[in-house]
């Protein structure tokens, strides 16, 4: 039972005190910070407390009866806790870091409230096992995305945020299309209905193609990727949350929870997500190659990593989902500190324009570190965490009988290196452009402790990744329905 | 028992931590400890050599495991590394002594050494490949810990390592999709199924890579210029090339790799940069350089010699590693104390022990009988003679123009008439005396390392030998080139004699000088062209979602408001159509 009410409390508790944040603001500023951090905190204390038992492979269900099949359904396996762990431990360090880089800022009471407010939304899509709730969750997120996008009011910006809003709305749209011809076949919006109703392979391809369609856009998957990269125009901590860390993996989140043990779709389905992700992976790459703003070569660099994350999940077999499960760890982590430490570089050299950095590696040395560490986890290079990731999904898809996708993707990953290395250089190593006026700031401040913190995780995940592994085989058997 | 075999890798990672965090100013405490570090492990390794130990650790889930095992072989190439990095410790005392960025040289070793060291003892792939991944950032740090500017050298070096680095992970995730287990004793598998050949194929890019084989060559030359001496003996030399043996003899036992039309197209690609490598020798400004090139040339042989998959060459290819690196690090030991020069030419007079110890690499390096390397080519032309004629008409070639090249710069350093006189203190000459010596002694005492190599190899079987003839053949080619060093140098005052007129007809030297035909150059326009095209396409979308999508509302939106016209009859008409066509789509 006291599972059950900490299940509720890691939805409610943002949700509904993130409404009391603009309150305590007009009070006071620290105050209404330190709750936020607080909120964030708690939220990742209470997720947590379920580690215990859902790590041993205790699976937490709650269930409320609402009229025409509208039931509120919580369900929290080791899968959804990692996700929901991931999530709401990059949103605290998010939140922790906002203290310092939106304080110069207006509308910050609006800003605290919207990021909680999309945590607790995030949650609500983890733990959610009716697809109706689901969708609700997920439309939240939209706006609270849509708000944050738009956060510097400027017309250019909002036409952005907007844009953001109309693709992964309307992709969102035809997902929900999707869930109700899905219903009509199962008889229910709850996921374990529909999965005793649902023969494998025999779901309808259109339900599965609409479904597709919101996920790719939330997931700024091709052909839907464009606004992640224009996204950049948010706040820094903002893109990191949007980019990096929730609202992206609430797509690879979704497609991994319905299209694996849930829904299983027909091997066309699967060879046209291989598709899509491959070109996705292969343009976003390429792009990343050219441009020369920083957070939108980060921003490609996402829509290209979570073609490696869809890989794990498409592939159908226990070992890449699992290795999945972690990349979605790793990747939070390592590209939340990414964009984060963007975020410091264009505090300091006020552009983002790398060809106007260059040696930047002396200025800013603790971010230059931390850049570093999460550049090599994005990259794949041991002793990092992404290094595993991205060896086992690519080890799962071979296995799983797709050696040439496989291969595909070791390419893929060639463009990660080339792009990454690009960017470090350009901004680190290069010569120092004349032109560019650096203000050294304070070396332990909020912002410095947030990357670093990121980029000392994803060293940790990668040296404990034996551990790790261990519970997301056991989120594997559970969605695969092997446990 | 179990845990020593974790030693191995941990207590060099200590020591490099211990000398990354302790302060400067304990300078020369931290490099007294290097030295003793190198020694110690060393020594540990020695001590360890010819014991058979597997130890298995719980890692995690997947049947995943950490395996170690050790055995007789490992323990031989162990030995090899952990020798020239305590030479490489030995030589920086004095030669990286001007240097601010020495503390993190030798940091820097200790984790390579950390590195190879699990790279060589583990038994799972997955380990396997972590510590060969692992090993480029010691690789980017020693590359950047050298005086000179060399970021965009460490870029480009990492760039390539890290390439061919994923191509050895696709292979391995192919092996364990056919294999289903990532410990390397119990994988078994044939080399006839497109992906065993694909796996294969990608696991040999991957120890080419680590051999210097073109086109994975190309920031070899320009870090013999621009990085230390103790790092192109450590890394390049020794290390890299150590790996990259172990990698193939992993994949020969992994697969059962008799020759076959796969190994034979592999090996023509490395007959191919064997040649080409040796040929760019003949035409370098730079000692140094010139090394590297007879490095990538050598590396490239013993890949075709190993492909052979005759347990004979394969012998002859490990006994050729060592002998290989002896002679080469005695020499770039040697160019590294010819720093001090200006015009990289010192007297052979006031020079003894240079003079002395360069013959004696030399010596090795071309093949004089009684020598290591002699022995260790005999075994390779022996092995490889039985599978392909022209394979080893190649070698004899190879080896040919490599001798040519360095008997060439040979009369250049010391027979010029403005030759220097150099100050060396003695631990700079340590290392060059001591690897000179053992390219003597490995040559004198060869019974022992080919004993030992022959009695490793897995599937060994005594053949007949060939012997005389290659021995004739091999002398011939000796004294060949020889007489063609004496006759240019006395003749023409050019030690290359008519290789030099087949140089600059076959173009090389241009080939050389210019960077458009440099592979990683290649890559990165091709790079560039492949984003280019990709930045465009994602621009077109863009366009798409910003104007297309956008006007094409705004014109519907116009549509409506104009036929909005308040109209009541209009209305009563759109009424009565709707109402007809829900009708019409009923019925």
């Amino acid at each position: 039972m006291l599972n059950e009410i900490i299940l509720i409390l890691i939805i409610a508790v943002p949700v509904v005190f993130s409404c009391a944040l603009p309150l305590i603001g007009g009070f006071s500023v620290t105050i209404r910070n330190l709750a936020a951090l607080f909120l964030a905190v708690i939220t990742f204390g209470l997720c947590l407390s379920l580690a215990p038992s859902v790590f041993c492979g205790e699976i937490i269900n709650f269930y409320y009866s609402l009229p025409l099949g509208f039931n509120f359904v919580l369900r929290a396996d080791a899968f959804a806790l990692i996700c929901a762990l991931a999530s709401s431990l990059v949103s605290a360090v998010i939140v922790l870091y906002s203290f310092e880089y939106i304080k110069p800022y207006k509308n910050q009471n609006e800003y605290y409230f919207i990021v909680l407010l999309f945590l607790g939304s995030m949650m609500g899509i983890i733990f959610s096992a009716n697809l109706i709730f689901l969708y609700v969750f997920w439309e939240m997120t939209a706006l609270a995305s849509w708000r944050l996008i738009g956060f510097f009011r400027k017309d250019d910006f909002i036409r952005r945020a907007n844009k953001a809003f109309m693709v992964t709305a309307a992709g969102a749209f035809l997902m929900l299309i999707g869930f109700i011809i899905i219903a009509e076949q199962a008889g229910t919006f709850d996921l374990q209905g529909i999965r005793t109703a649902i023969a494998p392979g025999t779901v309808k391809n259109i339900a599965v193609i609409l479904i597709l369609c919101g996920i790719f856009a939330k997931s700024a998957t091709f052909p839907f990727h464009t606004w992640l990269a224009d996204a950049g125009v948010a706040p820094s901590p903002v893109t990191a949350l949007l980019h990096a860390a929730v609202l992206v993996k609430i797509g690879v989140y979704v497609y991994a929870r319905l299209f694996n043990g849930i829904i299983i779709p027909s091997e066309e389905m699967r060879l046209a997500v291989f598709l899509i992700i491959t070109l996705s992976a292969f343009i976003a790459g390429g792009a990343a190659l050219i441009d020369k703003d920083i957070k939108r070569i980060i921003a490609f660099s996402t829509v290209s990593q979570l073609a490696f994350i869809f890989l794990g999940f498409a592939a159908g077999v226990p070992l890449a989902f699992a290795a999945s499960t972690l990349f979605i760890l790793m990747h939070s982590t390592a590209k939340a500190g990414l964009f984060l430490s963007a975020g410091i570089i264009e505090h300091e050299t006020h552009t983002k324009d790398i060809t106007k950095m260059g040696g930047l590696l002396k200025v800013i040395p603790i971010t230059a570190c931390a850049f570093i560490l999460c550049m090599m986890s994005v990259i794949g290079i041991p002793p990092l965490g992404g290094f595993f990731s991205k060896f086992l999904v690519i080890t799962g898809t071979a296995q799983a009988g797709y050696t040439a996708v496989a291969f595909i993707f070791v390419i893929a990953a060639t463009l990660t290196l080339f792009y990454m290395l690009r960017l470090f250089y350009k901004v680190f190593l290069a010569e120092p452009q004349t032109s560019l006026h650096t203000s050294k700031s304070g070396i332990w401040t909020p912002m410095n402790f947030s990357v670093s913190f990121l980029a000392a995780v994803s060293l940790i995940f990668g040296l404990c990744f034996g551990k790790l592994m261990t519970i997301a085989e056991l989120a594997a058997n559970q969605v695969f329905g092997i446990l | 028992m179990s845990m020593i075999m974790l030693y191995f890798i941990l207590i060099p990672l200590l020591c490099a931590a211990i000398l990354f965090v302790v302060p400067e100013k304990y300078g020369k405490l931290k490099k007294v400890f290097f030295i003793l570090s190198a020694l110690f492990n060393l020594a540990a390794v020695c001590l360890y050599f010819g014991k058979n130990v597997f130890v298995n650790y719980d890692w995690t889930s997947f049947n995943f495991s950490m395996s170690l095992f050790m055995s007789g072989f490992k323990g031989f190439l162990l030995i090899i590394p952990a020798f020239f990095a305590f030479l490489t410790a030995v030589f920086t005392i004095s030669n990286m002594k001007d240097n601010p960025k020495a503390p993190l040289f030798n940091a820097s070793m200790m984790l390579a050494i950390a590195c190879v060291n699990g790279a060589i003892i583990t038994d799972s792939l997955i380990f396997l490949l972590f510590f060969i991944e692992a090993l480029a950032i010691p690789f980017i740090l020693m590359i950047i810990s050298s005086v000179n500017n060399n970021k965009k050298l460490a870029i480009k070096a990492f760039a390539i390592t890290a390439v061919a680095d994923l191509f050895l992970m696709a292979g391995i995730a192919i092996i364990y999709s056919i294999a289903g287990t990532m410990n390397i004793s119990e994988i078994a598998l044939e080399l006839s199924a497109p992906s065993q050949i694909a796996a294969f194929t990608f696991i040999i890019i991957g120890a080419a890579a680590k051999l210097g084989v073109m086109p994975f060559h190309s920031w070899m030359p320009e870090a013999s210029e621009k990085t230390s001496v103790p790092f192109m003996v450590f890394m390049a030399t020794a290390a890299e090339k150590v790996l990259g043996v172990y990698i193939v003899i992993v994949a020969l036992n992994m697969f059962d790799a008799a020759p076959c039309n796969t190994t034979l197209i592999l090996m023509c690609f490395a007959a191919f940069s064997a040649v080409l490598a040796a040929l760019l020798a003949n035409s370098q400004k730079s000692f140094k350089r010139m090394l590297v090139y007879t490095s990538i040339s050598q590396g490239s042989f013993m890949l075709a010699a190993l492909l052979s998959g005759i347990p004979l060459a394969i012998a002859g290819a490990i006994l050729h590693l060592l002998a290989h690196t002896a002679y080469k690090s005695s020499l770039f030991f040697g160019a590294g104390i010819m720093d001090n020069t200006k015009s990289e030419t010192i007297s052979y007079k006031n020079n003894p022990y240079i003079f002395m110890s360069f013959i004696l690499a030399i010596a090795s390096f071309i093949g004089v009988p009684f020598f290591a390397a002699f022995y260790s080519k005999e075994l390779i032309y022996d092995g490889v003679i039985h599978l392909n004629v022209i394979l080893f008409s190649v070698m004899v070639i190879v080896t040919f123009f490599c001798s040519s090249a360095v008997l060439n710069w040979f009369g250049k350093i010391f027979f010029s008439k403005d030759g220097e006189h150099v100050e060396y203190p003695i631990s700079s000459m340590i290392p060059v005396v001591t690897t000179a010596l053992l390219c003597v002694l490995l040559g004198v005492f060869k019974n022992i390392p080919s004993h030992i190599i022959e009695n490793m190899i897995i599937r060994y079987e005594y053949q007949e030998h060939t012997h005389v003839a290659l021995v004739v053949i091999s002398i011939s080619a000796l004294v060949f080139v020889l007489l063609n060093f004496i006759i240019g140098f006395k003749k023409y005052k050019n030690g290359l004699g008519f290789v030099s007129g087949i140089i600059s007809k076959l173009g090389i030297n241009k080939l050389d000088a210019s960077d458009a035909a440099d592979p990683y150059n290649i890559a990165v326009l091709s790079y560039k062209s492949f984003g280019k095209a990709s930045f465009d396409f994602d621009s077109a979308l863009n366009w798409i979602y910003d104007v297309l999508i956008v006007k094409t509302f705004l014109w519907i939106s116009f549509v409506f408001r104009k036929i909005h016209n308040g109209s009541l009859p209009q209305y009563v008409l759109w009424t009565l159509c709707g109402i007809a066509i829900i009708i019409l789509f009923f019925v």
